[in-house]
């Protein structure tokens, strides 16, 4: 398994409402539902106009078919290699 | 006191001896009351006592933790801390993916160090690491303060966008 970024362009996605954003998260869980334990879902950074995702997934052809299912755009998605916080300075 | 002359109960010293013996009570019983006081004024004082020394080790504590909050910072993250906000910062670093331990190592030291002069108004969270791309989450006091984190540390910021919620598979209810 890998962890993945994917940044998805949804404009005025920052002033969502709860009922909207619940509504997505229903839609996305929906989907991995069918997909099956091989992704997984960490969170998603809802910005203005763009939602950075966090996945764990076997391959990104899981997260692209994800996307497609859910109707969710998936303009970049990038297999994290590592994460680094102030603790790497040691 | 004779309080019997005879056979007979002499009524002046028995009343004497009854005043006598109302006083006595009432000294006593003022006694017992002054001790119960003495005795309440004490525990007062002692509950009082270990409640000054308590607070005390509080004061000082939090003393201790202002003045180490002082230390650290510099004039311009002196004002209360209120109002932060997280931020996912987009870093385009050409091979970032492959750097080795040591270099993510350095990058990470020099971040720390400018994060060390710009105060608390400004953390690091985490940031993942990706080929081509850092993605950064910050949180900060302001948008500027992430700007002026990637300038001092050399550090590009392609795109800074301020966090307005933060959604994962609970938010489906």
């Amino acid at each position: 398994m890998h962890k993945y970024v994917i940044e998805r362009d949804i404009p005025g996605a920052g002033g969502l409402s709860a009922e909207k954003l619940q509504g997505i998260s229903q839609k996305s869980c929906g989907v991995l539902k069918e997909l099956g334990p091989q992704i997984q879902w960490v969170e998603s950074y809802v910005t203005d106009d763009k939602i950075y995702c966090v996945y764990i997934a076997a391959n990104e052809e899981l997260v692209r078919e994800h996307a497609k299912r859910g109707g969710f755009p998936a303009n970049r998605i990038s297999q994290v290699r590592t994460i680094i916080d102030p603790t790497t300075a040691g | 006191m004779d309080l019997l002359r005879g056979n007979e109960i002499d009524p002046c010293a028995a009343r004497e001896a009854e005043t006598k013996f109302t006083e006595a009570l009432g000294s006593m019983k003022s006694d017992f009351n002054q001790e119960r006081r003495e005795l309440l004024k004490s525990t007062c004082t002692l509950v009082g006592a270990t409640a000054l020394v308590s607070m005390g080790g509080s004061l000082s504590a939090f003393a201790a933790g202002k003045a180490s909050a002082a230390e650290g910072a510099t004039p311009a993250t002196q004002a209360p801390r209120m109002g932060l906000h997280k931020f996912v910062i987009e870093r385009d670093i050409h091979g970032a993916g492959g750097f080795s331990a040591e270099k993510l190592q350095g990058i990470s030291q020099k971040s720390c160090g400018v994060l060390k002069e710009l105060g608390p108004q400004i953390q690091w969270v985490e940031s993942y690491v990706t080929d081509d791309k850092i993605y950064c989450v910050y949180i900060a006091a302001n948008e500027e303060l992430v700007r002026e984190h990637a300038k001092r540390g050399g550090f590009p910021a392609n795109r800074i966008s301020q966090v307005r919620t933060i959604i994962d598979p609970t938010t489906a209810g």
